[in-house]
């Protein structure tokens, strides 16, 4: 009860305090914490300084977690405690109230005393980084009356601090620190400008201006000059002259950084000068700039800007002295040095002036329009060559001085001898003004390159009478280059029409000869027209153009065009007065020749022509560099002159036998030799023309002259029937004259009997020309001896080729076959050897065509034929067995290297058979196919050569073959009625299981079934299946033959389980003996093997189920398998189902009967015992069987015991009806038992139940216990029983009672109270609930439940009305409020 | 199956009709011909005389084809045909043309000068001006 007490006390204090915190948490509003600092406030006025300091503390305490509107009030409190904290003395603790309270305060530079701003301040300073606030607070709170000495120390540092942080450091920073400032500290000025130069510096210069325009009315002069300075840009002027007034008129700011500060009057005042000038306001400007150099003497600047205005006015003496005032002032100063240098230039000083100009230039390096005059000025001083470089780097810099140092770069350039370049210069600034310096360039460059570059020279006179057409000497010598450039083309390139056409262009260009020499230019021109009238094409008109009393080759030239007009008596009267000379003029000898041709002279004009050939001429002309113009693609420098034409040729094209006097193009060359092997050939000599054609064969390499040169040679050997000779000359691209050589050559093979290297010429003559009319039929003719002639030389695959095409067209040819099985079994081994992936293919068709070849009588009779000598059959058949032995030991071979036995169906052996077995079978019957355009043939055939000839291709000629055969070989298709024809059996090898049935017929059993099984499932067809059963029966005769019993059986049993018809009676028998002998063999072995004699056994069996030796035999060895499963391994079930099936097979066999009873029993008592049903029902099953055996008494027990195990199951699972059932059967079954089993039945389940409960259930939950004892109450609701549920129940309510579940304790010991009869039971629950109810009683008091606390005791007091515990007890609580 | 390569008939010099008497005839004319060595030849005519082999021979080796006629005839055509034809027409007008250097270098001749002011005077736009002299810029 004590305790009782103590936890109402503690209650009570716990409610007070909530009461009071709710209080509290309630005064936290504005108003009220403006009271609050009201209170403090004036417990501080009244010098109650730790009373303010504590009631500020506690408020600043209670605002640390207040919303953010109260964070002033929060500031208030915490400046407030610091300054209590400041008056008690204790400094140093308010300095941090004071830095707490700082960001909370809307004005602390007012609000918080100047010295902790100080201190604030200089630790923002020595912080990295941070707001600068601290910093703008103090010095907006002292910086303008701060105390002397220290505190103007701090300040000066502080601004110094800021200035340096608005200055330096990186753009993002300055941007951030000249904001804060600026804003920081309004009403001054250097933030201001601080801010504007930064904002200028970043390019922002509009915002820069806008700063200043608005701090500028408010400001000092320096922000106005700094304005004004802004607005000096053109078009502004104006405005900038009244800001540089004001600034005039303003007193200076503060000093900074960016002030003027004492200099601010003088640069007003220049610079409005500087505005003023430019608003053409000299006068006025003239005073600001005197004045402003009156203020500042030692200023160059008014003194420079007074010279500028003295030069605009043209006044260059009052210039000078200005500009010399300036350098007096400030000898550094280089603008007034330039001055001075462009003084000295106007004046034409240039020495003077480019010296100055130098002057300055060192002074400001990098002033671009003074490094232009200098180059300039040293041009005009005769220093080209020190300008060039200079003027050449500022022409091509980007600036607006580039185009005047353009200028003087191109003079420069021409004054050093470079016109092209002052071309290139000035060619940009083309204008007026230029023309006559462009034109005379012009004519420079063109007379520089006239000898070289005529056409580039004309081009440039072109230009140049373009640009001063009033000057005549540009037009002259435009003429000369014209006619040069004419004359070059006509040389270099007289074969190119499009030279040719430049070339009229440019004698059209040329104009009218001068008045000067004008009967010699006019010689010169129609020279020029003349030849290029010939190198068109054309002969006529050239009589106005040449004068024969002219120049050698004009005469020449008419002479020419004469004949070529048909005028040949002019051109005798043209030749007459020239001597005739073998070694003179070889044009002059073309001529010749041609004239003696045409007169029918045909000695002469070979003379003539091969005189053409070997002349000299004139000699070697100077080349001045030109190129091949021989009319070949070639760019090669030319090295000499044809003798012929004068074409210029490279050492490649030009062409000089030996004895020959100069050489001659392909043009020339060809043209002659043409001639000579004509005009010889027309004479009936042609062996005149071939010394000319051998020598200049040799010299005109491969080009089309000589190749033509080469093959007319050639041709005349062929003609003089030097075949082979001809040949080897022939050139290789002479396809259609070396065919026609080689059908020559062919023909004179036939006419020798060697119709082999004939067919071999006509098939090279039918490759050079697929379509020769004569010689394709001729080598259709000869194709089997150009095969044998391939194979004779060593050509196996042109061989292999040949006659596999003859025997594509003749199938059965026995020769032919023959031959191409030798040529394949050559190159098999060739291919072999070179380890390739034809050598296969290649094996086969070797082995088809040989073997197919030596089974045909034809190829014997062939060879006897050839021979010469008989044969008989038995030689032949000796001969064919040796050479088939001999193929088959090759064959061998290759099978070991490819690691194949002899028993594989890929094996090269096995093919090898089956070809010779199915020859065989052929050759002894009398088939024969025909195909069109052969004769018939006797139809030999294997497996290879049918797999190589089929299928066909449709319409072919196979087709055909193919079509006759399967009609031949029809009626064999078939087995007979007497059996299976060697041509059936043969003709079944054809197929994909023919190696597999080979074997079969060969007797390898074991072969042909492992071959068989190899076959993929996915692959076995019905045909697979018949031939495995065949196959596998076989095996199992040979095997019970050779008494191998097991094996017997297996393969029979594996020929059963095939798809078809039973296996035959004679095969059960079969089946039936190898199994008994397998199994009395393995018995005798091992006696004890019982297991593998019922496997022989039960497959015999199933081979011949009604053997009665078997079953009998069967049954024997399954009881005594059965006998030693149950004895040895006791598995009770397996030797039971041995057991039944020995007496299945053997039902009257007593010792079987003997082993059942036992394993019955085994079996049995092994399923009884607590357990599935399943057992318990297997356990019933077998007692009753065993029962029925022998109705032993010990039986029947155990036939009750497990009943009552399946009843007991049956009543856990709630089946009532099964439970008594099984109950009652149990009762049945009992020897012992004899009353009334329908009221007993019930009460045992019931027993059960509850005997259950309490052994096997006493650590399960209470619910589930009491769950199975009212189940149990269902069977049978005895006074025991009732008893022990009460037991039950009670115990389970003292565990709740200890463990304080007051209720769940009552509720169980009512409801023992409702099960119990017994009056000890009744006054023991009695008892019981009144202490189970007095302590809850009590737990409910001490929860403050006092009504179901006196409820409760009230009940407890009428369960146990004596106590006297509880009365006292209910007195107390009843007490309680 | 080994070939004979050469074959027997070859290193002997015979036909394939050819009897004992002729190959023995064969060996000595073989030996002195030298183009096969003294086994070869021995080898070469045991061969022959033993039929079996022999007969194993003949059917290691192409038997040789029938003889054909008429193919002289089919090629008769081609043979008529001439083997070599000179084309040569009319010389064009250009082949006959000739040109050199030499002969029309003679012709060429120096143009006289032009006869104009080889300086004349600098354009006014390239001329110096107050363009040189730097503007005073305002101090940052």
């Amino acid at each position: 009860m004590a305790q009782v007490v103590l936890v109402l006390l503690v209650v009570a204090l716990v409610g007070a305090g909530g009461v009071a915190l709710l209080r509290r948490a309630r005064a936290l509003d504005p108003g009220a914490v403006a009271k609050a600092l009201t209170s403090a406030a004036v417990q501080a006025a009244a010098g109650r300084q730790e009373r303010a300091r504590r009631q500020y503390a506690r408020l600043a305490g209670r605002l640390a977690a207040a919303p953010a509107p109260m964070r002033p009030q929060r500031g208030l409190a915490l400046l407030g405690q610091a300054e209590a904290t400041a008056a008690l003395g204790d400094g140093p603790a308010a300095l941090p109230l004071y830095r707490e309270a700082f960001p909370l305060l809307a004005d602390p530079a007012r609000q918080l005393p100047r010295w902790s701003l100080a201190q604030l301040a200089e630790e923002r300073m020595r912080a990295p980084e941070g707001d600068l606030a601290p910093a703008l607070a103090f010095v907006r709170a002292a910086g303008r009356g701060a105390q002397p000495g220290a505190e103007a120390e701090a300040v000066g540092r502080t601004l110094g601090w800021l200035q340096q942080l608005c200055r330096e450091g990186s753009v993002e920073q300055r941007e951030s620190a000249t904001a804060a400032v600026q804003g920081g500290l309004p009403g001054w000025d250097w933030p201001v400008l601080a801010r504007a130069a930064l904002l200028r510096d970043s390019g922002r210069r509009a915002e820069a201006e806008a700063v200043l325009a608005t701090a500028a009315p408010a400001g000092g002069a320096e922000l106005w000059f700094r304005l004004g300075a802004s607005l000096s840009t053109p078009g502004r002027e104006a405005q900038a002259v009244a800001a540089f007034d004001e600034a005039l008129r303003r007193g200076p700011g503060e000093p900074s950084p960016w002030s003027r500060g004492p200099a601010l009057p003088a640069e007003c005042l220049l610079f409005r000068g500087l505005a003023r000038q430019f608003l053409q306001d000299p006068v006025a400007a003239e005073v600001d700039l005197r004045a402003a150099a009156a203020q500042a003497p030692a200023d160059p600047r008014p003194r420079y800007a007074l010279g500028r205005l003295a030069l605009l006015r043209d006044a260059d003496d009052q210039a000078r002295e200005h500009f010399t005032a300036a350098l007096a002032a400030e000898p550094s100063y280089a603008p007034a040095r330039l001055g001075l240098a462009l003084l000295h230039e106007r004046a034409g000083r240039a020495a003077e002036a480019a010296a100055d100009y130098r002057a300055g230039l060192a002074l400001a390096p990098d002033w671009r329009p003074a490094l232009v005059r200098l180059g300039a000025a040293l041009l005009a001083a005769g220093q080209p060559a020190q300008a060039e470089p200079l003027l050449r780097a500022e022409a091509s810099a980007n600036s607006p001085w580039a185009r005047i140092a353009a200028f003087h770069h191109g003079l420069a350039l021409a004054q050093t001898g470079d016109p092209a370049g002052a071309l290139e210069c000035w060619e940009p600034l083309r204008d007026e003004d230029l023309l006559d310096r462009l034109a005379l360039l012009r004519d420079r460059l063109a007379r520089r390159v006239l000898a070289t570059d005529p056409a580039g020279a004309r081009a440039l006179w072109q230009r140049a009478v373009a640009d001063a057409p009033a000057v005549p000497g540009y037009r002259l010598a435009l003429r000369e280059a014209a006619l040069r450039e004419a004359a070059h083309l006509l040389l270099g390139a007289r074969d190119v029409p499009a030279a040719r056409a430049r070339a009229a262009e440019a004698l059209a260009l040329a104009g009218p000869p001068p008045s000067t020499d004008r009967a010699g230019q006019a010689a010169r021109e129609g020279r020029l027209r003349a030849a290029l009238a010939l190198a068109g094409g054309s002969a006529e008109g050239l009589g106005a153009l040449l004068d024969p009393s002219g120049a050698p080759r004009d005469r020449y030239h008419l002479a020419a065009a004469a004949l070529l007009t048909g005028r040949a008596v002019q051109t005798v009267t043209l030749l007459a007065p020239l001597e005739p000379d073998p070694q003179g003029d070889p044009g002059l000898a073309r001529l010749r020749a041609l004239l003696a041709e045409r007169a029918g002279n045909l000695p002469l004009a070979l003379e003539w022509h091969e005189h053409f050939l070997a002349a000299g001429g004139a000699g070697p002309d100077a080349l001045d560099g030109a190129r091949c113009s021989t009319g070949a693609d070639c760019a090669e420098p030319a090295v000499d002159a044809c003798g012929g034409c004068g074409r210029e040729g490279c050492a490649g094209h030009l062409y000089r036998p030996a004895g020959a006097l100069s050489p001659r193009c392909d043009h020339c060359a060809g043209h002659a030799l043409d001639a000579v092997l004509d005009c010889g050939r027309r004479l009936g000599l042609p062996e005149r023309a071939e010394p000319a054609l051998t020598a200049w064969a040799d010299v005109l390499g491969d080009g089309p002259a000589g190749r033509t040169v080469r093959r007319h040679l050639a041709l005349l050997r062929a003609e003089a029937g030097e075949l082979d000779a001809a040949l080897d000359l022939l050139p290789a691209g002479a396809a259609r004259e070396r065919s026609a050589v080689l059908v020559r050559r062919a023909a004179a093979a036939l006419a020798a009997q060697q119709a082999g290297p004939a067919a071999v010429d006509l098939r090279r003559a039918v490759e050079l020309r697929p379509d020769h009319p004569q010689a394709v039929p001729a080598l259709g003719t000869l194709a089997e001896h150009e095969a044998r002639q391939h194979a004779a030389e060593g050509r196996d695959e042109d061989a292999w080729e040949g006659y596999r095409t003859l025997l594509l067209r003749d199938p059965g040819h026995p020769r032919v076959l023959h031959s191409l099985g030798l040529v394949s079994y050559r190159r098999a081994l060739a291919a072999e050897a070179a380890g390739s992936a034809e050598a296969e293919a290649l094996w086969q068709w070797a082995v088809g065509c040989l073997v197919c070849a030596l089974h045909l009588p034809e190829l014997w009779a062939e060879a006897a034929r050839v021979t010469g000598r008989p044969l008989e059959a038995e030689r032949i058949a000796a001969a064919r067995g040796a050479l088939t032995d001999r193929l088959r030991g090759d064959l061998r071979e290759l099978d070991r290297a490819r690691g194949r036995s002899a028993d594989q169906v890929d094996a090269w052996t096995v093919r090898l058979g089956m070809e010779a077995r199915s020859a065989e079978a052929f050759a002894q019957e009398e088939l024969r196919v025909a195909v069109p355009g052969a004769p018939e043939r006797r139809l030999v055939l294997g497996p290879a050569l049918g797999g190589l000839l089929r299928p066909a291709p449709a319409g072919s000629v196979l087709a055909t073959w193919e079509g006759q055969f399967e009609q031949a070989v029809l009626p064999f298709r078939r087995p007979g009625p007497f059996g299976a024809h060697p041509l059936t059996e043969a003709l079944s090898l054809f197929d994909g299981l023919g190696p597999h049935r080979y074997l079969l017929l060969q007797g390898r059993h074991a072969a042909a079934v492992a071959a068989l099984d190899a076959i993929p499932e996915a692959e076995r067809d019905e045909a697979w299946h018949v031939l495995s059963r065949e196959a596998l029966i076989s095996e199992a005769r040979e095997h019970h033959r050779h008494q191998d019993w097991r094996e017997a059986l297996d393969r029979l049993a594996r020929a059963r389980a095939l798809p078809g018809a039973p296996l035959a009676a004679e095969l059960s028998l079969l089946a039936a003996d190898a199994g008994l002998r397998a199994a009395r063999a393995l018995l005798k072995e091992s006696d004890d093997d019982q297991q593998g004699a019922v496997e022989l056994l039960e497959q015999a069996l199933e081979l011949a189920p009604d053997h009665a030796e078997v079953r009998s035999n069967l049954g024997a060895a399954y009881a005594q398998l059965a006998r030693k499963t149950n004895n040895e391994s006791t598995d009770y079930s397996a030797a039971l189902v041995l057991l039944r099936k020995a007496l299945t097979l053997a039902p009257e066999d007593p010792t079987a009967r003997h082993f059942l009873e036992a394993a019955l029993g085994n079996r049995a008592n092994q399923l009884t015992r607590p357990g599935p049903d399943r057992d318990l029902l297997e356990a019933v099953e077998l007692w009753q069987e065993l029962i029925e055996l022998d109705a032993d008494p010990e039986h029947r027990l155990a036939l009750a015991y497990s009943q009552r195990l399946l009843a007991r199951s049956a009543a856990l699972a709630d089946n009532r009806a099964e439970a008594v059932a099984r109950m009652a059967a149990s009762l049945r079954a009992d020897p012992e038992w004899n009353g009334d089993t329908a009221r007993e039945a019930p009460r045992r389940v019931s027993v059960l139940l509850a005997n259950h409960t309490v052994d096997e259930l006493q650590d399960r939950p209470f619910a589930e216990r009491a769950r199975l004892l009212r189940q149990a109450q269902t069977y049978d609701d005895s006074a025991d029983l009732r008893r022990l549920m009460v037991s039950v129940w009670r115990s389970e309510a003292a565990d709740d009672y200890v463990a304080k579940r007051y209720q769940d304790a009552t509720s169980l010991l009512e409801q023992a109270l409702d099960l119990a009869h017994h009056p000890e039971d009744l006054a023991k629950i009695r008892n019981e609930l009144g202490v189970v109810c007095g302590a809850h009683a009590v737990q409910n008091a001490n929860q403050r439940q006092y009504r179901q606390a006196r409820a409760l005791i009230a009940k407890a007091v009428g369960h146990s009305p004596d106590d006297r515990e509880l009365r006292a007890l209910k007195r107390r609580i009843d007490a309680l409020r | 199956m080994p070939l004979h390569e050469p074959s027997p008939y070859e290193v002997l010099g015979i036909p394939l009709s050819a009897g004992v008497r002729e190959i023995n005839l064969a060996v000595g004319p073989a030996m002195r011909a030298g183009r096969f060595d003294r086994q070869q030849i021995q080898e070469a005519a045991a061969l022959l005389r033993n039929p079996d082999r022999r007969l194993e021979l003949d059917l290691q080796q192409q038997l040789p084809p029938d003889p054909v006629d008429g193919v002289a005839a089919l090629l008769g055509p081609a043979l008529a045909e001439p083997l070599l034809t000179v084309e040569r027409g009319p010389l064009p007008p250009e082949a006959l043309l000739v040109l050199r250097r030499a002969e029309l270098v003679a012709d060429f001749a120096e143009p006289a000068p032009a006869g104009v002011d080889p300086d004349p005077p600098v354009p006014a736009r390239f001329t110096a001006d107050l363009s040189v002299l730097p503007p005073i810029e305002i101090p940052e």
